[in-house]
């Protein structure tokens, strides 16, 4: 037996089994608005798993994922029962995420030069944030800095280094702070739409990247996106958001390949690479709810055409569905 | 039987500090009425710029672009394009579709501008009240200012301002990149259907091979400005013979999703090296013979493949 095997044998300690990130009873309102934008939300977020929280534009996945990172605008008024962070509340005290943010908890975010420095150089700025994990200054900085962007696929790291964000494409700037963002090795990576207007193969290689990291230092991700087929890919787990309230949240498999929510099935629909023609393909009928008017208990219902009174009336319990989902529905589909 | 456009021998190149950028390098190819083609790369292929001379808004320095085997449209020079009669069989739908409208029109305004002007009266009103119903667009919306509308509503303007000139040839340009996967479900259905019903022929530009199987019939691979296959999509999005094809089939997300990745970066388009295989640096079956040689576009089966080795990469696969 060589040395590998041994320590291979060797029984691993238990693994952690509590979620990372935990949140429950996530409501999130605006001022002079009757119903709140977000309606008792919860999820749980596994070390090293990759949760997608899909939905339209409009859904409120933007707003929640600002939200677990404490940077949503003062406007809104979030009530939570609990946003447990490695067992660090969150909910109680908003100061505590100031602590983990750009160190446990890292972001990467839609228009990603407005997020840096127009002021440094993005190799100067990737370098302050190695610098605050690791013992390193002067030219070995300088090398980390350059390594953290070819990691991202950036063409020419070493000259790219020296650039300044007007100098680089928008797809580059959603590298680098990608760059960023993962040299703070953070253990939640929240990354709303990270590779949206990148080509696949950038896409492609980006999230590699991502499951690559999950894999090797259990880092957590929460991943957002409007499209059902790339959570498929990527994710292990998806949680489908309709108008601020959660309809449906399984693995990424089952919610893809046997949808019980009628919006999971429609967003299923919408992902060209399920149809095989082009009339396969549906959209989402009727109008999406309008969050400064009156809503049905079930934001969905009227665009449903499996709706009933009782979906106007009552809010639908979000329901165990074997082996290991929840679905909001009053008439799920089987 | 005559193409509705045959394309030969396209380039373009931009002056650059060190030298020239050769956005398109000898591209050609032909499209039938009726037929739809996808024209795929990453950024920096030449996708748009490609879309941006089909649609003669912008002049290539060399070749040729035949309308119905009768008329060179490419001498033509951009500016003086607008007032060609064949400006209305060619048109283009943009990329974002807000940003391609006026702010300051109305929606009547900017679907009219199709027609040059964005004056409307009773006649002009007549024709974009029958084009909104075409596309969809309450005619409740035609008052409001493009801000207003949602981005799938927005996109239907963009269309509709292009069809209202009856144009035989539309030339879209991701017309769907930066919708909802959900929106873009609704406005691929719309366009599939204007093509049946007025019997257009397509130029689809997208970066999403699903989109492309699903829309169009043959499909057209840009890598650095040049062609590096064309065919039918049933075959190159299924069993690629370039290389540089298969790194984008297996990058497309999606069930199939394969493991085929090119190594380092893409080549730099600026510059004189011209006679060797763009790909060469980046490409796992590259030899001696592909750094010396441009490889020529050749029949390999039912299509055409610009790679020394097209044989050897379709075993492989």
């Amino acid at each position: 037996m060589n040395a590998l095997t041994a320590v291979l044998d060797q029984p691993s300690p238990p693994p952690d089994t509590s979620p990372l990130l935990a949140v429950s009873g996530l409501s999130i309102s605006f001022g002079g608005r009757i119903v709140p934008t977000v309606q008792d939300v919860s999820f749980a977020i596994a070390r090293g798993e990759t949760l997608a929280l899909v939905g339209e534009s409009g859904s409120g996945k933007s707003i929640i994922a600002h939200t677990v990172a404490g940077i949503l605008a003062d406007a809104a008024r979030v009530n939570a029962t609990s946003i447990s962070f490695d067992g660090i509340e969150l909910a109680v005290d908003r100061r505590a995420v100031e602590a983990l943010r750009g160190r446990r908890i890292g972001m990467v975010f839609q228009n990603a030069r407005a997020a840096l420095s127009p002021t440094l150089a993005v190799g100067t700025q990737i370098g302050d944030v190695i610098a605050r994990h690791r013992k390193l200054r002067g030219r070995a900085l300088r090398e980390a800095a350059v390594e953290a962007l070819a990691a991202v696929r950036i063409p020419d790291p070493e000259r790219r280094a020296k650039a300044y964000p007007h100098e680089l494409s928008g797809g580059m700037c959603q590298r680098v702070m990608l760059a960023l963002a993962m040299a703070g090795e953070p253990d939640l990576l929240i990354a709303d739409e990270p590779t949206t207007g990148l080509d696949n193969t950038t896409q492609a290689a980006i999230l590699d990247l991502l499951a690559a990291e999950a894999k090797r230092r259990l880092m957590s991700t929460l991943f957002i996106t409007h499209d059902l087929g790339l959570a498929r890919d990527y994710a292990d787990r998806v949680a489908v958001l309709h108008a601020g309230q959660l309809v449906e949240e399984g693995s990424a498999l089952t919610v893809f390949d046997a949808p019980r929510h009628p919006y999971s099935a429609r967003l299923v629909r919408a992902v060209p690479a399920r149809a095989a023609t082009v009339a396969d393909l549906g959209g989402i009928p009727g109008k999406f709810p309008d969050l400064s008017g009156t809503v049905p208990a079930c934001r969905f219902a009227d665009r449903c055409e499996r709706a009933v009174e009782r979906c106007r009336t009552e809010v639908p319990r979000l329901d165990p569905v074997p082996p290991d989902g929840r679905v909001a529905c009053w008439r799920p589909l089987v | 039987m005559t193409p509705l456009l045959e394309v030969v021998g396209l380039s373009r190149r931009f002056p650059v500090r060190g030298g020239e950028l050769h956005a398109l390098d000898d591209v050609g190819f032909r499209l039938h009425a009726g037929g739809s083609i996808g024209i795929i790369g990453e950024s920096g292929s030449g996708k748009s710029t490609l879309a941006t001379i089909l649609a003669r808004l912008d002049d290539p320095q060399e070749g040729g672009i035949v309308l119905d085997g009768a008329r060179d449209i490419a001498g033509v020079p951009a500016r003086a394009f607008g007032r060609d009669p064949a400006r209305r069989a060619i048109q283009l739908v943009f990329q974002t579709a807000g940003d391609a409208l006026n702010p300051a029109f109305t929606v009547a305004q900017n679907i009219a501008i199709g027609l040059g002007l964005p004056k409307i009266n009773a006649g002009v009103l007549e024709r974009v009240k029958k084009v909104a119903t075409e596309v969809d667009l309450g005619h409740d919306l035609l008052e409001r200012r493009p801000h207003q509308l949602s981005g799938g509503q927005q996109a239907r303007v963009g269309i509709a301002r292009a069809l209202i000139s009856e144009p035989r040839l539309l030339i879209l340009d991701e017309p769907t990149a930066a919708l909802d996967v959900s929106v873009q479900a609704t406005i691929l259905r719309l366009i599939d259907r204007l093509r049946r019903e007025r019997g257009l022929t397509l130029a689809f530009v997208s970066h999403d091979l699903e989109v492309v199987r699903l829309m169009c019939d043959s499909v057209l691979v840009l890598y650095l400005g040049r062609v590096v296959e064309i065919g039918p999509v049933s075959e190159i999005l299924t069993a690629p013979k370039h290389p540089y094809t298969r790194a984008l089939v297996d990058a497309s997300p999606g069930e199939g999703r394969g493991s085929f990745r090119l190594a380092g970066d893409t080549a730099s388009p600026i510059g004189s090296v011209r006679d060797q295989c763009l790909l060469s640096a980046r490409c796992p079956f590259a030899d001696d013979r592909c750094r010396s040689e441009r490889p020529a576009l050749r029949g390999v089966d039912v299509r055409l493949a610009a790679c020394h080795h097209a044989e050897t990469i379709a075993a492989s696969r």
